[in-house]
């Protein structure tokens, strides 16, 4: 707020009156002096005595224009002083009122001279801002030297543009360092008040402290950003949840989540389709229930286990009845999720085997059919090469005795792979025979030893045998106990160079009866030891050994220990040797029989 | 060995030529009287009207296969008593293991066993009797 027109015209008044008032005193002040000093200064001067008519009239004329004008004068400037004084008193109150306000606000006013280039600020300005008298400006190049560098020049030019150009406010907005050295967003707010000629430009106005707003408006921004961000993020977040939801409630397979119990907590469409379960929501479901009834009991066994022991597990022997006496198999993966080593929830997926596992089985089928009809030629050509060779015996040297010694060896080969693959077909298709009896393990290991007795003789093998189970009999199946050591058996003598060794220990173990094959032939190359019992699988150096063999052996081996509930293992090293362990239960529970 | 005076006659039934051929060129060359028959229905045809000492019986043949006959075999007076000698390709042992269970029969499985083998089995088969 400035003064208003009216009370600069009072201004000026004021000032006039001063000067009259002057010159009426120096005009007294010589009226009187020559009034004391008359006859002489009037002789000098008009040479006249003033005590003549005209002079006495002069004088007296003199002398009342010289009293009454300082009177009349004092009158006016007594009146007009004390009119001046309730003008200037209004308008110092004025300022200072606004000022008070002001200082209240948070602003400190200050006024400048644009054309002196002068600076006043207030002492409240000086608090407000933390200078003090020296420190404060007091010229424009002072005042603008307070504002940050990068706010200067722009706060120069709204000021310069504002006092060159006619506007009667403006507004400034800059940053200026403290006299602590601190950075403080400020606003001017100022009145331009221009005199006629422009020579005269006084500019007051109030510095409030916007910081506090700044940093808030700053804050405000910062976090609406935030805000919007978050926003985005959740609804991105959101859609990512629902794509996946869709995905997963969408999947071809089951996919469940339980707690660490088993009980279901989520299951997809492909579950209920599965299964044909009730809503778990209406019927709490364990995950094991549907597969209860129609799954190998030890499968059921070892997937509780699995709950308990908080560990994963995968099994495709799986099945279950849905409505319509439908039976399907199932493929079941189940894997523990933990966070900070507790189980929080199990997730699982239940992939329908029922399709693959019809494929597979037709194909063992096939297999199986396959080999059946080759058995027929293969006992044809048997007893042709056997009449061959009875006939030709007489001369051993002739070449057809020699054709005909290849053509059986080749057959025996044939017969021995069609038995193979129809011992396998059988086992993968559970129709094995199992005809358990009670049966001793020593006389089946010397019953298959001294089968192949005419291999290892041939090679000077040493075999010998420490067996602790000579009073322990397991019931078994006579025949798949013969495979199992048939196959290792030949298999050690098979890889065991001329005089080598193969040591065989047998002894009971708890209800079980373990088994070693020690022989130190050729060994299993490392990098090839994990596919060793795989279906067909032969590694190199057995190859290079024996082109013949067919790697079924061990495959079989390995089904049927562990059909039985038994296992085995190897140790190997080539160059060394390869021992293989076993465990046979002596009273399997576990039969063979019909798993597809 | 077979008595040379009243040479013992074997009946063989086996659907495939070849083995059949086999089986009887070599079982005469060990001086049986061998007749044959390459079906069930025509086996206890032979059987009935011939009366050999040993029956040698496939067990895979079309129409009527070796179980079904030994069964009418054993059902027959005539033919009750005849030791009969199963022969299988097929190593099906459940299957033949289901006969054997019932019947005193002996089992040879073709790609096991040698032709010398069978003549062999024939032989104590007979001295058993």
């Amino acid at each position: 707020m400035s003064p208003t027109s009216t009370q600069k015209d009072t201004v000026q008044s004021f000032y006039g009156d001063t000067f009259l008032t002057f010159f009426f005193l120096v005009f007294s002040v010589g009226v009187i002096a020559l009034y004391v000093y008359a006859p002489s200064i009037f002789i000098r001067l008009f040479g006249i005595y003033p005590d003549t008519q005209w002079g006495i009239l002069i004088m007296t004329a003199a002398l009342i224009v010289a009293i009454a004008g300082p009177m009349i004068l004092s009158i006016r400037i007594f009146l007009s002083a004390k009119q001046g004084r309730s003008i200037i008193f209004r308008l110092q109150e004025t300022r200072d009122r606004y000022a008070r306000v002001l200082e209240g606000s948070g602003a400190g006013t200050w006024e400048r001279d644009a054309r002196k280039k002068t600076v006043y600020v207030s002492t409240h300005w000086k608090t407000l801002f933390g200078y003090t008298d020296d420190t404060a400006p007091r010229t424009e190049d002072e005042w603008f030297a307070i504002i940050v560098d990068e706010d200067r020049l722009s706060a120069k030019e709204t000021y310069h543009h504002a006092v060159e150009t006619n506007m009667h406010t403006y507004k400034s907005s800059y940053r200026i360092r403290t006299g602590t050295g601190a950075i403080r967003y400020v606003t001017d707010e100022a009145t331009i008040e221009r005199n006629a000629g422009r020579d005269e430009i006084i500019i007051s106005g109030s510095t409030r402290d916007v910081t506090a707003i700044h940093e808030a408006e700053a804050l405000l921004k910062k976090r609406t950003a935030e805000l919007r961000a978050a926003n985005d993020r959740i609804r991105e977040e959101m859609l990512n949840t629902r794509k996946f939801a869709l995905a997963v409630s969408a999947a071809g397979d089951g996919i469940v989540i339980t707690d660490s119990e088993g009980t279901l907590v989520y299951a997809n469409d492909a579950w209920y389709t599965l299964t044909g379960m009730p809503n778990i929501t209406d019927t709490p479901t364990k995950i094991f229930s549907p597969f209860e009834e129609h799954s190998p009991a030890e499968e059921m066994r070892a997937m509780r286990m699995a709950f308990r022991s908080g560990s994963s597990y995968t099994s495709d022997a799986l099945r279950g009845i849905r409505a319509g006496n439908d039976m399907y198999d199932i493929e079941l993966s189940l894997v523990p999720v933990t966070d900070e080593n507790k189980t929080v929830f199990y997730s699982a997926i239940v992939i329908d085997a029922t399709k693959r596992k019809a494929i597979d089985k037709a194909k063992t089928e096939f297999v199986s059919v396959a080999s059946h009809q080759l058995k027929t030629p293969l006992a044809a050509v048997k007893w042709y090469v056997e009449m061959l060779v009875s006939e030709t015996a007489e001369a051993p040297d002739k070449p057809i005795y020699m054709y005909a010694k290849e053509i059986e060896n080749a057959n025996k080969r044939m017969i021995e792979l069609v038995d193979s693959l129809l011992d396998i077909s059988r086992i993968d298709l559970g129709t094995m025979v199992w005809d358990p009896a009670l049966i001793s393990l020593s006389s089946v290991v010397s019953q298959v030893l001294s089968e192949l007795r005419p291999l290892s003789d041939k090679k000077h093998l040493s075999i010998s045998t420490q067996d602790d189970t000579k009073n322990k009999e397991l019931h078994f199946d006579q025949k798949q106990l013969s495979i199992i050591f048939q196959n290792i058996l030949s298999n050690a003598i098979r890889y065991t160079p001329e005089g080598g060794h193969i040591e065989i220990v047998l002894r009971p173990e708890g209800d079980n009866l373990f088994f070693s094959v020690k022989d130190n032939g050729c060994g299993i190359p490392i990098a090839q030891q994990s596919r060793i019992f795989g279906k067909m699988f032969r590694a190199d150096n057995a190859k290079d050994i024996d082109p013949s063999g067919n790697g079924l052996g061990l495959y079989t081996v390995k089904q049927i220990i562990e059909r039985v509930g038994g296992s085995i293992r190897f140790e190997s090293e080539v160059g060394t040797g390869t021992t293989f362990y076993g465990i046979l239960p002596t009273h399997p529970e576990m039969i063979p029989v019909t798993n597809l | 060995m077979p008595n040379e005076h009243t040479p013992k006659t074997i009946l063989v039934i086996d659907d495939d030529d070849a083995l059949r051929t086999a089986m009887v060129a070599t079982i005469e060359k060990a001086g049986y009287t061998v007749i044959q028959a390459t079906n069930g229905q025509d086996g206890i045809t032979t059987a009935l009207a011939e009366r050999p000492d040993l029956i040698l019986l496939d067990i895979l043949m079309p129409r009527m296969d070796g179980r079904e006959t030994l069964r009418e075999l054993r059902s027959r007076e005539e033919t009750s008593d005849i030791p009969v000698i199963l022969l299988t390709s097929v190593s099906d042992l459940s299957y033949v293991a289901e006969i054997t269970t019932h019947e005193h029969v002996d089992y040879l499985i073709k790609t096991d066993v040698s032709l010398a083998d069978i003549v062999k089995k024939i032989g104590e088969r007979l001295t058993e009797k």
